[in-house]
């Protein structure tokens, strides 16, 4: 992944036919895991979704909270069990390493909110997971850029059937699989990422994409410009055509206003 | 005025008189003189095209059905594929502009030279570099590459022939072309006579104005794609592989982008050409200059948004398609504005009949019908229903050829005399064109309709029931081939057995027929001041003594 987002930075940087294949190379390619018939796991993409907003749950201190009062800025969703012994951790280290790394401010620009569908998950257990979890990431972050909410059966149910989440009991344990949200401070979803791990640069498109409408610096409207979603891929790429394109324009441009104006020189003369 | 120039007293020192350190070839080959890499574009595309016509006479047999013995399904493959190239890189491309634009437009705008002579000649380098690359990829290697002039993937990738090395040398060729292009615009902004403003300038210029932006924005285009073909046949990139994430169609996309408005690199300039020939020899001026002159730049810009029309049937959106088609049909607009425009200057003209006149008519009939079956095909029912087919074949052929072979022709007797200061047989250049009007439309306008009747392009058989079509359109590859040879050889005896031509034949008022033919080493004796627009036949507004 490292190797990845360096390969991905040195596209952006020359924008030469090379990184045309670096940036339509997927660098994140894990695809959701879909099967049929029992067990009814996986992802099942509901894009533009409203996540209900009404939906009250249990804080870390076991006081219960409105969902709606709790989004509003660009929310990463992280849907998990707190005694998950397979792929939960992996993906919440994944979540705290990439919030280490992305452009956008926790707590200012976006915020993550990772829900316990394990109705047998106390507050408890999500405050001891909030304070590890925080402890993780060095960049200055308050308790309420990251929450770690739990809540009754039917509700996390109903939270995880909004936005097409599956999860099948087994045992005492759950299988599902690893998937991140983003959703707009309206509480719609705007994008899926799969995987444990993700990539700083695609989790900053995603969170611009989900701020759509609001205002941002400039130098993020250009990375929005010169990045598009490739939905068979998975993943962000780095639009090489667009950007030569504009280079190309850039150049033809300059040497079209030389020519009309720079003074001509004085007309020769012949001895 | 003409008389007095027909008899100078002696005859300067012109750029076909050795002058330079080094005489002979190598004084051709080193000069950085427009006219002399002019005419080296000349000799060397003409070669060029010598070749491609002899292949595509070989093409027309093999349809008869009668040498299948000597010509085999993968030569054919390869035949049409290097009748392409050349016809497409080596002739049509740097047809008009590096030869009559290097030519003319100095002399036209009142200039000694181009802005950069040396890049110039470096741009015939290039020219020839390519070109060599591309004839070297013939015969080595795996053979002559077999997938079309257009080298699409996956097809191009997967072929055993000698394909990367073809297209590393198409891609030194569009140095060539965006050299000159960079050359042109310098010197069409830069160089101008004092008082040629833009709207005194010629339609040559202003068409080869147009062509050079397209040649500048475009080429890169293909030239980065054509080193992605090589890449990807190198080393296996993937970027046209869709099991690594890859794209086919991009491939057509970025080479559409380029090849499409390729289209009016090869037709601008015809067109302007034809535009001078037009007033000359109905001594009036041209009917609706600044029309032309825009209508030039639209089709450059127009032209650049239509690439998607050849991807109708690849599997776009329908949006896409729609979208492609209404601007397929727009850029016939400006083309249609310049053919009215060109009647129209006919009409209560002087006209004198001459060669010239003859051949510049026969483009405008022969690209009306190319440019009307385009638009035919612009539409998205036909467009369907005649892909690949013999109509294909047709239509460009009547374009690339009737339009832009016919308007080279026309220029070529045009500026002829003035070149190479010798005058061509005119009754042999009027006996040339009739096996050739005869036998180009007896073989393309079969095309088109054997292409209606479902004839796929680029088989190597044909059913029976194509068989007369092909019959037909096989004879008159003949009279064409025929119809050639008495043009080309006209113009050889006449380049060394000629009578000298006078400074200004055909009576014509743009600045270069104003000086010796042929043009002396530094063109202008004095630079012309300019004090009206280029095509002011009456001799009182001209404001002379």
């Amino acid at each position: 992944m490292k190797v990845a987002s360096k390969v991905l930075v040195l596209a952006w940087l020359i924008g030469s036919p090379i990184s045309a294949w670096a940036g339509t190379q997927p660098p994140t390619p894990p695809a959701p895991v879909v099967q049929a018939a029992p067990p009814q796991v996986g992802v099942d993409e509901k894009l533009g979704a409203q996540v209900p907003l009404d939906m009250v749950l249990n804080d870390e201190d076991g006081k219960p909270v409105r969902l709606g009062t709790l989004i509003d800025k660009p929310t990463v969703l992280t849907l998990n069990y707190f005694r998950c012994a397979g792929i939960c951790t992996p993906l919440l280290n994944g979540m705290s390493d990439v919030i280490n790394q992305v452009q956008s401010r926790p707590g200012q620009d976006f915020q993550v909110i990772t829900v316990s569908f394990d109705p047998t998950d106390t507050a408890e257990m999500a405050k001891m997971k909030q304070t590890n979890y925080l402890k993780e990431v060095t960049r200055p972050i308050g308790p309420s850029a990251w929450r770690f909410l739990t809540g009754p059966a039917a509700v996390t149910k109903a939270l995880c059937d909004s936005v097409g989440f599956k999860f099948q009991a087994q045992g005492d344990s759950f299988i599902h699989s690893g998937v991140i949200l983003v959703l707009s401070p309206q509480g719609k979803v705007t994008r899926y990422m799969y995987g444990v791990s993700f990539l700083p640069a695609d989790l900053q498109m995603a969170l611009l994409e989900a701020a759509r409408g609001e205002a941002r610096p400039t130098v993020n409207t250009l990375l929005q410009f010169c990045y598009s979603y490739d939905p068979a891929g998975r993943a962000y790429f780095f639009s090489v055509t667009k950007a030569v394109a504009v280079l190309t324009f850039l150049f033809a441009g300059i040497f079209l206003g030389i020519l009309v104006f720079k003074k001509k020189k004085p007309t020769e003369v012949k001895p | 005025m003409t008389e007095a120039q027909n008899n100078l007293p002696e005859r300067p020192l012109s750029y076909l008189d050795d002058s330079g350190p080094r005489r002979g070839i190598l004084g051709w080959i080193t000069s950085v003189d427009h006219k002399r890499v002019g005419v080296l574009y000349l000799y060397a595309s003409l070669g060029f095209f010598a070749v491609g016509v002899a292949i595509g006479f070989v093409m027309r047999l093999v349809q008869l059905n009668m040498f299948h013995h000597l010509v085999t399904a993968q030569t054919y493959n390869a035949l049409f594929t290097v009748h392409g190239v050349l016809m497409i890189f080596l002739f049509v491309i740097p047809g008009l502009p590096p030869v009559f634009g290097n030519f003319m437009l100095p002399l036209m705008i009142g200039a000694r030279d181009v802005a950069f002579p040396r890049l110039n000649l470096a741009s015939w380098y290039f020219f020839m570099g390519g070109a060599i690359i591309v004839v070297i990829a013939l015969f080595t290697g795996g053979g002559p590459p077999d997938t079309g002039w257009t080298f699409y993937v996956p097809f191009s990738l997967k072929t055993g022939t000698n394909v990367t090395l073809a297209v590393f040398g198409a891609f030194i060729l569009g140095f060539s072309s965006m050299l000159t292009g960079i050359n042109f615009i310098t010197t069409i902004h830069r160089m101008r006579a004092p008082g040629m403003g833009w709207f005194r300038m010629p339609l040559f210029p202003w068409a080869l104005y147009a062509t050079s932006w397209i040649q500048v924005l475009a080429t890169p285009i293909l030239a980065i794609t054509l080193v992605l073909v090589m890449l990807e046949r190198l080393v296996g990139i993937g970027i046209f592989d869709p099991a690594k994430g890859g794209d086919p169609l991009l491939y057509q996309h970025l080479f559409w982008t380029y090849s499409h408005p390729a289209v009016y690199i090869m037709i601008l300039p015809a067109m302007g050409a034809i535009t001078e020939i037009l007033p000359t020899f109905a001594k009036r001026t041209i009917f609706g200059y600044k029309a032309i002159a825009m209508s030039s730049i639209a089709i450059a810009g127009v032209g650049s948004l239509v690439w998607a029309h050849h991807m109708f049937t690849s599997g776009m959106s329908q949006f896409a398609i729609m979208l492609f088609s209404l601007l397929t049909m727009v850029v016939a607009v400006p083309s249609a504005i310049k053919v009215f425009n060109w009647v129209s200057t006919l009409y209560k003209g002087s006209i004198e009949f001459e060669p010239p006149l003859l051949y510049a008519l026969t483009f405008i009939f022969l690209f009306s019908i190319g440019g009307l079956t385009g638009v035919m095909q612009g539409a998205l029912a036909i467009n369907i229903h005649v892909h690949d087919t013999y109509f294909i074949v047709g239509h460009f052929h009547y374009v690339m050829f009737g339009g832009t072979g016919f308007a080279f022709f026309a220029a070529l007797l045009y500026w002829f005399p003035k070149m190479f200061g010798r005058m061509y047989s005119k009754r042999t250049a009027y006996v040339a064109w009739v096996p050739m009007f005869i036998g180009f439309n007896m073989l393309y306008f079969t095309m088109l309709v054997l292409g209606l009747q479902g004839m796929p392009r680029r088989y190597y058989n044909h059913l029976p029931m194509y068989n007369t079509g092909h019959e037909i359109a096989t004879v008159g590859s003949w009279f064409l081939v025929l119809g050639l040879i008495i043009f080309f050889a006209n113009l050889v005896v006449a380049r060394f057995r000629g009578a000298q031509a006078p400074a200004n034949p055909w009576g014509g008022v743009t600045l270069e027929w104003s000086i010796a033919s042929p043009p002396p080493l530094e063109n202008f004796e004095e630079i012309p001041i300019v004090t009206h627009g280029p095509y002011v036949f009456e001799p009182e507004a001209r404001h002379e003594p």
